[in-house]
């Protein structure tokens, strides 16, 4: 069942056995978990069904750090932020769960085995399983083109998968209107989580609407499921019992903000003859009626012996360069006299790469990375003293990225360049100085993630290995926000295997 | 296999030349004939026919040779190539065959990328012999 919060009667109490907070990826695929049981769950949204700028501005809010589009980078809707997916799938990798001595508060409470389970069932939920991640072999099979293994020992070959993208509101939303034992509140903004006077325990969801209704949800259990952002947000508003936020009894609510710092121009790659290329490096290949594209990470012995973070590398083809090509890019010069002065290493012939096209030089490919950012305590969510119009302090955003950051990923740029030309495929050029500063033009992926990590000791994490907020009985936490660590992977295919396991950990505590 | 390092300067340059003819301009053209003493007729011409589309080498040896400026030295740069071709078992004397040597200095290519004996070139990130190659163009 669907309703509008702003056309319930003022004053409403509802009542159920799960309240989730937030229509997003997590909260939707958790709601989903309990479809058809006994479990009473009520879903809050704060939107609706479409996006309504008012709604929307509700994510404004202030920069302190590097400048981030805090309402650019996330939807608030029913389906959330997967609404303007881009629909990029891999799982992290095992070392991503480490704790490594070179990463600063690095390390999972568990493995990935702990995960793997539930990586199967997240890919069907996104629509791209099987996950085939490590298999060379299809993926060769698929394309009809073999693959050449990497020589240096710095990189590994893997793949991603590309969801359709699965727009999780638009796609389980009939689902979840099925369902006798689901109760979705749209247009419901929780202002308040409200707990007992020692902030331990969860009494309530405060809500209210943008139209001036007020209303209540009182449930056994709670999950906050909002996004790597406005988790944290929430919690440091719900501030009644606990002066500095619930869950914050050790200033970690917030902390170590974390995103996959993207640059505008990583580098390029030029490639004389594409039949030394596989398609799948450079495009998306369908097969079997999902689509994948082959993308470069760097080995685990690379990793340790360097003391590197992680870091996927991805390219696409951008353009083609002819013997007459005239363009007004200041790039384009650079890439044409590597071609042609690079051409017998690239082509293996003295003539054009293809006989069909005598003034063809070759292509450029453009870059893309997805870097892990080290866990940084001073990155970070807090309240900001404007209000927006549900009178509540905005969020403040100080997002800061370190000489780690940077060095690694100059790193695993010029591995990538040392395969290409190992492999004889292409020349690379590096546009990211080795000088430990960050440019102006560095953006996110709109990965928000690491504001409630988790850790088993709560003067080191926000929730438990369980995902439950360290100290409040009921509470627990889904999303991104609870990674530890980064990775190198999009977050969203990890996101909702965690959902899915934290689902299995709910269900004895909610069996009726 | 032992390789006599040509002592006489002239033919060290000519020896360059063909090197760098032969691996820029790629498999095909002619075999050069380098014998004590002789000279190709015309060498900008030849070179230029085997190098191919010379401007994009200069570029890069330009800014090889602004970056390591000590070894703007032909002969300097002779050595340099000389011993890794040596060393991949490449005659760098004598009858020249375009298609072998080439292939030699591909190998070396190839192995210094897979080593990391590599340099930033422009902000391209080249193997050193290949950038010493483009170096020893930019003087020819």
């Amino acid at each position: 069942m669907f309703s509008d919060a702003r056309r319930i009667p003022d004053g409403s109490r509802i009542t159920a056995d799960l309240a989730i907070v937030g229509g997003g990826p997590a909260g939707i695929t958790l709601a989903r978990a309990f479809a058809g049981g006994g479990t009473r769950v009520c879903l809050v949204e704060a939107g609706g069904q479409e996006p309504e700028p008012a709604v929307q501005g509700l994510y404004e809010g202030e920069n302190a750090g590097i400048p981030y589009p805090l309402a650019g980078s996330r939807l608030r809707f029913f389906g959330g932020s997967s609404n303007h997916w881009g629909g990029y799938c891999r799982p992290l990798d095992p070392i991503d769960f480490e704790r490594r001595d070179w990463v600063p508060h690095s390390g999972w409470p568990f493995g990935i085995e702990e995960l793997q389970p539930y990586y199967g069932p997240a890919s069907e939920i996104v629509e791209i399983a099987p996950g085939r991640f490590d298999d060379k072999a299809y993926w060769e099979r698929a394309t009809g083109q073999a693959a050449p293994d990497p020589v240096t020992g710095r990189m590994q070959l893997r793949y991603i998968h590309f969801s359709p993208p699965t727009h999780f509101g638009a796609r389980y939303r009939d689902e979840l209107k099925r369902a006798p034992n689901i109760r979705v509140l749209l247009h419901a903004n929780v202002v308040d989580i409200a707990s007992t006077a020692q902030g331990n325990r969860v009494t309530g969801l405060r809500i209210r609407t943008l139209t001036g209704l007020s209303h209540e949800v009182r449930a056994r259990v709670y999950v906050l499921a909002t996004g790597g952002l406005e988790n944290a947000r929430i919690l440091l508003l719900s501030n009644t019992s606990v002066p500095a936020g619930l869950g914050n009894q050790h200033d970690l609510v917030g902390r170590f903000f974390m995103e996959h710092p993207h640059l505008p121009a990583f580098g390029e790659i030029v490639v004389g003859d594409l039949a030394r290329l596989p398609h799948i490096y450079s495009r998306r290949v369908e097969a079997d009626g999902r689509s994948g594209s082959a993308v470069f990470n760097p080995t685990e012995r690379f990793l340790r012996e360097r003391r590197l973070l992680n870091a996927t590398l991805m390219m696409g083809e951008a353009g083609l360069y002819h013997s007459h090509t005239a363009s007004d890019w200041h790039k384009a010069p650079l890439h044409m006299d590597m071609l042609r002065a690079a051409r017998p290493f690239l082509t293996g012939r003295r003539g054009p790469a293809d006989p069909a096209q005598p003034g063809l030089l070759g292509r450029w490919l453009g870059l893309g990375c997805a870097c892990e950012q080290v866990p940084n305590p001073d990155s970070r969510v807090t309240l900001s003293s404007e209000r927006d119009a549900l009178g509540l302090r905005r969020i403040r955003l100080d997002w800061r990225l370190t000489e780690q950051d940077r060095r690694s990923l100059v790193e695993h740029m010029r591995s990538l360049a040392m395969e290409f030309g190992a492999l004889g495929i292409g020349r690379m050029r590096i546009d990211v100085q080795d000088d430990g500063q960050w440019p102006a033009e560095v953006t996110g992926g709109s990965h928000h993630m690491g504001t409630t990590r988790m850790h088993d000791d709560p003067r080191r994490g926000v929730v438990d290995r369980d995902c439950r907020v360290h100290g409040v009985d009921n509470l627990y936490v889904a999303g991104s926000s609870v990674f530890p660590t980064s990775g190198a992977a999009n977050p969203t295919l990890t996101l909702v295997a965690l959902t899915l396991r934290l689902a299995d950990h709910l269900k004895p505590r909610l069996r009726t | 296999m032992a390789v006599r390092t040509p002592t006489d300067p002239s033919r060290r340059r000519l020896l360059l030349r063909a090197l760098i003819g032969i691996a820029a301009g790629g498999l095909g053209g002619c075999a050069a004939t380098l014998s004590t003493g002789a000279a190709p007729d015309r060498p900008g011409q030849w070179l230029g026919a085997l190098v191919g589309d010379g401007a994009g080498m200069t570029r890069f040896g330009r800014a090889y040779l602004a970056q390591f400026p000590a070894e703007g030295d032909l002969d300097l740069l002779w050595a340099a190539l000389h011993g890794v071709l040596a060393r991949q078992g490449a005659e760098p004397s004598g009858t020249i065959d375009p298609e072998r040597a080439f292939g030699h200095l591909d190998r070396v290519v190839r192995d210094e990328y897979r080593r990391g004996v590599v340099v930033d070139v422009d902000g391209w990130l080249l193997s050193r012999s290949e950038a010493r190659l483009y170096a020893a163009a930019t003087l020819l």
